[in-house]
């Protein structure tokens, strides 16, 4: 009259086994369930009753009481329909008891008696090969929850297949090979960008060196162009890799349309989300956009517009690579990888930039950047300014470099990178600090007076010093160099951050590729020291 | 057999059931203004009131699924009457529980198919 079959309950990204025990006592027909069961879960009651009788096994008349233990967290989610239903099973004798034990179970049921897809089967099938647990799951979980290896899993269809498999007359379905999901937009590409180098080789530099970048510009000039085909310069996940990011994803959706993820991820969130959707949280925390990009690329068009809360939530996963949520005394971390880069145009109008004039106040310009924030742009190595092409993109001949080979070069960088920092699960320069600046990014001699003097004449800050460094370093890397040679620094002071708003919003130079001096021999230096004795 | 006659033929056969069982029969539908119980007896010094519910077929679901929280907080009230009323001075028990006993009988309204007997029903 008693059973107790394993579920799990989804906290974060992790599933916590909980066990659902049935007790069936004799009394008027009630059904009951205790142990801080959400919204859901109580409705599961219902489900739960009619997907047993329709699936042609009698509910027992009795008084039921059906508890999750541990009892002091809330359970959520509708996964708990499989095991409520077979631990009533069990303690009304029609499977075995004993048996049903020894599998975790989930998935919905329908009130037919089929068992539908949930999200957490990834977590789920990691809690379970801990435990030393079978794990019976939804059929369209099957194939994701098979990759984790060590762990028998038995993909189920309807309830009746579930008692099958407990009393051992069924071995599982054979999940079936739906098609291959399109992870990214397909058939995108920089040999379809003309012009536009100086974007370009920030978009290779911000890939080789996992560097943050901002681009601004009027519309229609290629950010949001150069940001998607950014992602299709980076290499594919490791074995890894992928799995860490296929479990975030889990968490998140039934697992129907997932597989085990090759290419990055690329997040484009809509600038009015809020707080909790990009950066996790909720009642029952869930992972944001900056956790759906882990080890990939979030891209955040119009940076401008996001609200002040969403955007200072980013200091804390740019910093660290991670969100730590608290919610009801628990701190949840999610990991927060990302590569990002944000797209703003020079004024909230659109117009600066371009032909027509520029109708915003001074007072709005000041609101407009006063919300990009200084410490969310201090920590952003690269900074371009995309310009509108002085001529029709048809005026250029032939094709520009396509992905394949610019993804080449990095790979190449990457691999220059983790050679440097063997064992570290992030060994790209973004990530160096000082000390590993110092031993590891050798400037040569003329490198380092340029740089201490732009540190200098530009006033940089330290962490932009450092900021500069970084970039140069990864230019080298590029370049297949081993020291920082003067001219990766000339480079990447052309890619630091170079407006002070709101007194002068950055300024606009026609024709070119909106940059001030290109790396033709011009010293970026010396045009800033004349530029101030001129004045 | 009507609704009526069903209802006072299911509860002869738990009457006749519980004496079986050894329960002393003390009064047979007790009423009071708020309704009436089906059947006071005695399972040695406790007082038990018993709710018979009688049915011909489950279409409309089982007999035990037939009392509601509506019906049961009536038997609150009624066991409370009783326990107030002159008959109840005649006994010496403080003890009491409320029993439901479901009759289910054949299509033909006389074979009987199962009673179940529910004690301590409404705790």
């Amino acid at each position: 009259m008693y059973a107790r079959v394993p579920g799990v309950g989804l906290v974060g990204l992790e599933a916590r086994l909980v066990h659902v025990e049935v007790s069936l006592a004799n009394g008027l027909p009630r059904f009951e369930i205790v142990g801080l069961p959400g919204s859901e879960v109580r409705e599961a009651k219902e489900r739960v009753r009619a997907a047993v009788e329709n699936s042609g096994y009698p509910f027992p008349l009795r008084r039921i009481t059906a508890n999750l233990t541990p009892a002091d967290w809330r359970k959520e989610g509708s996964g708990w329909d499989l095991p409520l239903a077979l631990s009533i099973l069990a303690a009304a004798g029609i499977v075995s008891a004993e048996r049903a034990s020894s599998f975790v179970m989930m998935g919905e049921l329908t009130l037919d008696g089929s068992v539908k897809d949930v999200r957490g089967v990834l977590p789920a099938a990691h809690t379970a090969r801990r435990a030393g647990l079978a794990l019976i799951c939804p059929e369209a979980s099957g194939r994701l929850a098979r990759t984790v290896e060590g762990l028998a899993v038995f993909p189920v269809a309807t309830l009746r297949e579930a008692a099958e498999v407990v009393a051992g007359r069924f071995r599982g379905r054979t999940p079936p090979e739906g098609p291959v999901p399109v992870e990214a937009e397909e058939g995108l590409d920089f040999a379809d960008l003309y012009g536009l180098e100086q974007g370009k080789r920030a978009c290779e530099i911000a890939a080789a060196g996992w560097h943050h970048l901002l681009l601004s510009g009027p519309p229609g000039s290629g950010k949001t162009a150069l940001a998607k085909r950014l992602a299709t310069v980076l290499p594919p996940l490791s074995p890894e890799e992928a799995i860490e990011v296929t479990h975030i994803y889990s968490t998140v959706q039934a697992s129907d349309s997932l597989t085990l993820m090759k290419r990055r991820p690329f997040r484009q969130p809509h600038h009015t989300i809020s707080p909790q959707g990009l950066l996790g949280g909720g009642r029952q925390p869930r992972p944001g956009e900056v956790s759906l990009a882990h080890r990939g690329v979030l891209f955040l068009d119009e940076f401008g517009e996001f609200s002040r809360a969403a955007a200072e939530g980013l200091r804390q996963p740019l910093e660290s690579g991670r969100v730590v949520v608290v919610r009801n005394q628990t701190a949840l971390v999610f990991p927060a990888r990302f590569l990002l880069v944000g797209a703003f145009n020079l004024c909230p109008c659109g117009r600066m930039g371009t032909e027509e004039p520029c109708r915003c106040s001074p007072a709005l310009l000041r609101r407009y950047y006063g919300r990009i924030s200084a410490p969310i742009l201090d920590r952003v190595d690269l900074y371009v300014e995309i310009a509108r092409l002085p001529g029709p993109p048809g005026e250029r001949a032939g094709r520009a470099e396509s992905s394949a080979s610019i993804q080449s070069r990095v790979e190449r960088a990457w691999a220059v990178q983790r050679r440097r920092k063997p064992g570290s699960s992030f060994p790209y320069n973004a990530g160096y600090g000082p000390w590993d600046l110092r031993h590891l990014a050798p400037l040569s001699a003329e490198a380092e007076a340029l740089l201490d003097r732009a540190y200098r004449v530009f006033g940089l800050s330290t962490r932009s010093y450092y900021g500069v460094w970084r970039v140069a370093r990864t230019i080298a890397d590029l370049a297949g160099r081993e020291v920082v040679e003067r001219m990766d620094v000339a480079e990447a002071l052309q890619f630091r951050r170079r407006f002070s708003p709101p007194e002068s919003p950055p300024k606009f130079i026609r024709g070119g590729d909106g940059i001030e001096s290109e790396g033709d021999g011009t010293d970026p230096v010396m045009f800033a020291e004349e530029r101030r004795n001129r004045s | 057999m009507g609704r009526w006659a069903l209802g006072q033929y299911g509860e002869e056969l738990a009457a006749g059931y519980l004496m079986s069982l050894g329960y002393e029969i003390i009064v047979r539908n007790w009423r009071c203004s708020l309704g009436e119980i089906d059947l006071v007896c005695c399972d040695g010094t406790t007082l038990v009131f018993v709710e018979v519910r009688t049915r011909a077929s489950t279409r409309m679901g089982t007999p035990e699924e037939s009392i509601d929280g509506r019906k049961k907080r009536k038997l609150h009230h009624l066991v409370q009457a009783f326990l107030l009323s002159p008959v109840r001075r005649k006994l010496w028990t403080h003890d009491y529980r409320v029993d439901v006993v479901a009759v289910e009988l054949e299509a033909d309204k006389k074979t009987v198919r199962r009673i179940s007997h529910i004690q301590n029903a409404l705790e």
